[in-house]
């Protein structure tokens, strides 16, 4: 598929009236099971990449679902086109009864060690909330979830939550004090280093300007698919994922495959 | 020469990964709206979505590439 599927400005336009999800293949076998009942390739395994669009009720497809949205809506510059409009069309079909982002939760990663890989994989910088104990971390996420849902800063971070201090290790430049850490995720998103922070007790506007200073000093490196792959198995990098990986086209750790890029 | 299923299939995951979640060009980001704001989670969304009756966009991929953290 082209790229401009997700980034298209109609999509992401008409993204703002769905709940969106985007799951990690292989990081959760309760996942994997969903994913599985949603698409299987002729492989008839759950393979890396999984596209749906569904109903509230998370099961009944609205769009044919497949590996990505040229499953439903082809290929071609008008391919995108298709997509929003046909988001449009269930929009006025599921309207909804909120708001679409009053009093939704702080979208998070499953944790601090995949929220890191994900900004690496994005480009973009991590906000980390850091609580004393569980308590504290869920009312620091309720405190930030109504900034992260401000039209400004949507698509612009990602977040991650912890009360356990050995979830830091790695992050250099981050207090281990309780508050928010935006972080810039190193390439393999394996550590990172802290941009900003700002303590528990700060307010709606410090740490939206403190959003905006990371923002700032935040740049994404640039990335080329063959030299990233090929400079992490040099340097050793390897991920782990929670459960195997059954893509017929992604080899087994260890094995050699396609090479990338081609 | 005519390539093998499988090659073939890897060539359209490499490039439906590395375009789907690339970044929005400086260009993209100026107007609003900005991005898409993702839940991470199934948990997550499946919630917000009953709470809200709002229809699901649902995208998944893996965040390694090859065994390679930090690229789709």
């Amino acid at each position: 598929m082209d790229g401009s599927f997700l980034s298209d400005r109609a999509v992401v336009a008409a993204s703002r009236g769905f709940v969106c999800a985007r799951l990690l293949t292989y990081e959760s076998a309760t996942e994997a099971t969903l994913l599985g009942s949603l698409f299987q390739g002729r492989s008839g395994e759950l393979e890396n990449t999984t596209f749906a669009l569904l109903a509230p009720d998370g099961k009944t497809p609205l769009a044919r679902t497949g590996r990505s949205p040229s499953f439903a809506y082809g290929h071609g510059s008008e391919a995108v086109g298709r997509m929003a409009e046909a988001m449009e069309m269930i929009r006025k079909r599921y309207p909804g009864k909120r708001a679409a982002t009053a009093g939704a939760p702080l979208p998070l990663l499953p944790d601090v060690r995949r929220g890191v890989n994900v900004a690496a994989c994005d480009g973009l910088p991590l906000v980390i909330v850091i609580g004393r104990d569980e308590a504290h971390r869920r009312a620091l996420e309720a405190n930030l979830a109504p900034l992260a849902w401000a039209e400004g800063n949507q698509g612009a971070f990602l977040y991650a939550s912890t009360h356990e201090l050995k979830d830091l290790e790695g992050l250099a430049e981050v207090k281990r004090t309780a508050g928010y850490a935006v972080i810039a995720p190193g390439t393999y998103g394996a550590d990172g280093k802290g941009l900003v922070q700002v303590p528990a007790d700060a307010t709606a506007k410090t740490i939206q300007a403190a959003l905006n200073r990371a923002r700032g000093a935040f740049a994404a490196p640039e990335k080329s698919q063959g030299d990233h792959v090929r400079d992490g198995k040099r340097a050793g990098v390897h991920w782990d994922t929670e459960i195997p990986v059954t893509d017929p086209g992604i080899p087994p750790a260890g094995k050699r495959g396609p090479p990338p890029g081609r | 020469m005519r390539q093998p299923a499988l090659s073939r299939s890897w060539i359209l995951v490499v490039v439906f990964v590395a375009a789907l979640f690339a970044p929005a060009s400086a260009e993209d980001k100026q107007p609003a709206p900005g991005g898409i704001q993702w839940f991470a989670t199934w948990t997550d969304a499946a919630a917000e979505a009953r709470r809200t009756e709002r229809p699901i966009l649902l995208i998944a991929a893996a965040p390694h590439c090859r065994n390679i953290s930090g690229m789709w």
